[in-house]
């Protein structure tokens, strides 16, 4: 892969994959040895002259796998962090979505954000995962009660 | 799930993301970072050949034989001498190669 060509995945991909890393991390200085690790091993491989709509899923699963490895080692999880970075756009329902996603298993923030912010399908979040589709069927609907509850009980607070 | 249970969840997750933001370097930082690994990361064939740890094997078994036993004759500080210039040898090519970028 030639400069010009990374270039082009990088600012097509960098951001959401950045904004994927930090929700699930929760951390933004870990997010950004992690996003460097991704083009990193992107241009590593021997797949790296793949066309862009490869590269994204590509990517996104060197994410996964990488956040995973950080929850094998332990090194979990506060959201304290992120709730700084954001800008003050709807300060209250941010704090919602803030809380929602800070009471949620790590699992559950991933399968949710790509499911409901990077619009993937059951198949493409197997595919980003490695898990199976079936399973990404069921922790997904458990993934969505939870926030449901956490959303709710939000609601109630707020009245 | 019935839709109307999906879309708050939906709708915080979109604001989070809205509201999210995001400093990430720029390409070419990423692009010189990632050169400059791929550059100088170690090789996986780095380290002594096996050949060359036969080598050395050989020379400090040679060496404790020769050093134990008073029976050795000149010929056999030769043999242990060229044994140490192949050995010698054979690390130096493998030490050049594997430290070549």
């Amino acid at each position: 892969m030639d400069e010009q060509a990374f270039r082009a995945v990088y600012d097509a991909t960098a951001k959401p994959l950045s904004r994927y890393i930090v929700r699930v991390c929760g951390k933004q200085d870990v997010a950004d040895d992690l996003l460097q690790e991704c083009y990193f091993r992107l241009l590593r491989s021997k797949r790296a002259d793949m066309p862009l709509a490869d590269a994204r899923p590509y990517l996104f699963r060197i994410a996964s796998n990488l956040l995973h490895d950080r929850w094998r080692r332990g090194q979990e999880i506060s959201l304290e962090d992120t709730a700084e970075q954001a800008v003050e756009v709807h300060p209250e329902k941010r704090m919602d979505a803030e809380r929602m996603l800070q009471g949620l298993k790590p699992r559950a923030r991933q399968l949710l954000w790509l499911a409901y912010v990077e619009e993937m399908t059951h198949r493409e979040i197997a595919a980003v995962t490695g898990l199976n589709v079936l399973s990404i069927r069921i922790l997904l609907q458990r993934a969505r009660r939870e926030a449901q509850v956490l959303l709710e009980s939000r609601g109630t607070e707020h009245a | 799930m019935p839709e109307k249970t999906e879309q708050p969840i939906r709708r915080a997750l979109e604001q989070l993301n809205a509201a999210t933001d995001v400093t990430v370097p720029t390409a070419g930082q990423v692009w010189s970072r990632s050169q400059f690994r791929l550059a100088y990361r170690p090789r996986r064939n780095a380290g002594a050949s096996p050949f060359g740890m036969l080598l050395a094997g050989l020379y400090v078994f040679a060496l404790v034989l020769w050093t134990t036993w008073s029976g050795w004759s000149s010929i056999g500080l030769l043999t242990m001498v060229a044994f140490a210039a192949v050995a010698a040898c054979v690390f130096a090519r493998s030490v050049t190669r594997s430290d070549r970028s």
